[in-house]
This record gives structure tokens, C-alpha cells and sequence, in this order.
């Protein structure tokens, strides 16, 4: 497996799902697989900057975060709100792992 | 890099149930604009978005009428897809499960959707590039 | 082309499909041929566990002849060559006891996942 994309979408204040797939995703980077979860529709809510947030331990753990560009102005959630690492991106980034080869698992 | 390339695209969810399924279109959308080859197959409720008989209605709470509203279908956003691959000369298949449209009673689709087996499925995922499943939760 | 599935929601829509329709889906794509395995997480970890029934369900006069039995599509699945193995953590989160869990399934730990995937040139979440 050359790389990972998680394509998450669950709030993770309301699913456990998203803890376990930033254990995954960390794991996977322990073991030298570069990895990234992509933050779309109520996932979104997770790149906003908290005290423990998941995606600053996804961060701190070596985890790529990006998030869909489309569900932070749908949630109104400006840039300067996100937590520090988080890259605000697009749907093109699932084309292109999935168009790299890359192991795309959508939660 | 990705025109070209072929990607298939699992779909499990109903019309008008699931963000899920407006987010799995986007990506769609984005592989075609690209020019890469895209299959759908779809299981499940997926069966029925590309169902013929979906309508548009009004919005009496917004006081619109049925044009004014102007209701996406998803089926318009398959005939889409499709007239868009031809458009960019990228492939495009949607098959649709064969039990599922069955048990649905699913089985009057727009033109150019086939009908097929998780066979296909598997035949589509070993030619293709990359999959990824998109699934119901 | 080793192919591993892995099933995270459970008891959804069994009693109408008779089945599970991702474990009876990653059936057929063996029957066509894929090379493929099968991880249960989340609720899935307790398809495994004995003792489940499923009384035919009757509504409106319409009884159901066939329960889903998803012990049966499990042992066949193994009984053909493929892998069903099942998270840990996720077991003992909701108090299964690894002894009844049919024999077939292995149970593997949740920090064992990343070098399991990597074991598999595609992995589908289902």
C-alpha cells in the first residue's frame, strides 16, 4: 500500500467512527504508509480548532488532514476557524489518490 | 495524470437519503471533468437513482412551483454524467444490481444504464485502475 | 490480486435481504473469482457470536420463511478457502466473550490493523 486516504463524513461528536479511523491513519503512518483523511459533509465540524481536537492528534500523530472546501461554507466555517495543519482542499483530492493507486477507504 | 485512467465507484445509498450520495456524485463529476474513465455500480438503494419515474415537485412552504423550485433528480445527474463522458470522450458505465432492482422494483431506469451482477462488479474493479466503495451507513 | 473486505455495519436491512448484503456480496465476488478476505469491526464483530436466532418475521398476515442466518454465510464463506477475522477491541467494547465466537473467525488486535492492510493490494469499507 503506497498510500492512505480516508474520506471521513461522520460527526465525530456524535460517532465513535472517526477516533478509530485517526487510530488507523496513525497506525498506517507508524508503518511508514503516508496517510490523509479528507473531512467532508459533518466530518467538516472536526477541522474546526478545539482543546483536543481530533484532527490536531490526528496531526500530531503524522496524520494528513485536508478538508472539503464545499462543507466548510456549507456549515460556515471560515478558514481562519481551523485548527492549525488542517488544509482546506476538494473533492479533486479523492480523484486524485484513487487515480495514484492509493488505498481509499470513504467512512 | 488521472485522464485516461479508469476508476470504479461503488454506491449503496437511496436518492434522497444520504449526503453521502450528493458527495460520491461531485467525485464522479470531478474523475469525468478530468477525462478519467469512470463505472458505477450500483447496489442497494443505489439502484434507484437512476430511476426513470423520479419528479420534480413544488415548494408550497416556499411559496415555488414545481419549475420555480427546479428539484435536482438524480437521475438528471446520471444523464449528466453521461452526456459529460461522451462530451470528453471518458467512458462511463452505471450498472445497476440486477437483485437489487428487482426487490425494488427499480427496473424502468433512464436510457444507458445496464443491469448487472456483482459479477460485473468484480469484473469492472479487476480492469479498472482503483475502486472505492461508497457505502450505506 | 489479494483483496481484503472489510464490514463495519451489521443487522442492516437483514430480516427483508435474508442476508447480510455486504458479507452475501463479498460471497459472490469470491464465486467470480477474487482472491478476498473479510475483516468484521464495530457492530459486525457480533455476527460471530453463538446463539443468535432469527424467528421468521410475520407482518400483515406475510410470514417470512427463510431468517437471515449470518452464522451460515460465515461458515461457508471460511469452508471455501477465506478469511473472516474480527477486531478485539471491538469484541470486548461490547462484552462478547471470545469463546463463543464460532471457531472459524480469528480474532486479531486493533493495533495489528495497519500491517494486516498492507498485507492486501485492495482493501474496500464497507
Amino acid at each position: 500500500m503506497r498510500e492512505l486516504l480516508i474520506v471521513e463524513t461522520r460527526d465525530a461528536d456524535e460517532h465513535r467512527g472517526p477516533e478509530r479511523m485517526v487510530d488507523l491513519a496513525a497506525g498506517m503512518v507508524s508503518s511508514g504508509v503516508p496517510s490523509t483523511i479528507f473531512l467532508t459533509e459533518n466530518a467538516a465540524f472536526a477541522a474546526r480548532r478545539r482543546p483536543e481536537g481530533l484532527a490536531a492528534s490526528a496531526i500530531a500523530a503524522g496524520v494528513s488532514v485536508a478538508v472539503d472546501h464545499f462543507a466548510l461554507q456549507e456549515r460556515a466555517i471560515t478558514e481562519t476557524e481551523l485548527e492549525s495543519g488542517v488544509d482546506p482542499s476538494s473533492i479533486d483530492m479523492v480523484i486524485e489518490h484513487l487515480s495514484r493507486g492509493n488505498c481509499v477507504l470513504w467512512r | 495524470m488521472s485522464k485516461g485512467k479508469t476508476l470504479t465507484f461503488v454506491l449503496m445509498d437511496p436518492p434522497f437519503e444520504a449526503s453521502r450520495t450528493t458527495t460520491a456524485m461531485r467525485a464522479i463529476d470531478a474523475a469525468l471533468r478530468r477525462g478519467v474513465n469512470c463505472n458505477v455500480f450500483a447496489y442497494e438503494g443505489a439502484v434507484m437513482l437512476p430511476f426513470r419515474h423520479q419528479q420534480p415537485h413544488p415548494n408550497p412552504v416556499h411559496g415555488r412551483d414545481a419549475a420555480e423550485e427546479d428539484h435536482p433528480l438524480p437521475r438528471e445527474w446520471v444523464a449528466g454524467l453521461m452526456a459529460m463522458a461522451k462530451e470528453r470522450d471518458a467512458a462511463f458505465n452505471w450498472v445497476n444490481c440486477g437483485l437489487c432492482v428487482d426487490e425494488r422494483g427499480a427496473g424502468d431506469a433512464i436510457d444507458g444504464v445496464q443491469r448487472g451482477t456483482p459479477a460485473d462488479l468484480w469484473k469492472m474493479a479487476s480492469t479498472s485502475d482503483n475502486t472505492v466503495v461508497v457505502a450505506t451507513a | 490480486m489479494k483483496h481484503l473486505n472489510i464490514v463495519s455495519s451489521a443487522y442492516r436491512a437483514t430480516i427483508e435481504e435474508q442476508d447480510d448484503t455486504v458479507v452475501w456480496v463479498t460471497h459472490c465476488l469470491r464465486n467470480a473469482g477474487a482472491d478476498i478476505d473479510m475483516l468484521l469491526c464495530g457492530a459486525a464483530v457480533n455476527y460471530p457470536a453463538a446463539g443468535q436466532q432469527v424467528a421468521p418475521v410475520t407482518i400483515g398476515g406475510r410470514t417470512q420463511k427463510h431468517g437471515p442466518d449470518v452464522h451460515e454465510q460465515i461458515r461457508t464463506f471460511v469452508g471455501n478457502g477465506s478469511k473472516v477475522m474480527a477486531v478485539r477491541e471491538d469484541l470486548d467494547e461490547r462484552g462478547i466473550d471470545h469463546r463463543r465466537l464460532l471457531q472459524e473467525v480469528q480474532v486479531i488486535d486493533r493495533k495489528a490493523l495497519p500491517s494486516l492492510l498492507k498485507n492486501y493490494d485492495r482493501v474496500w469499507h464497507w
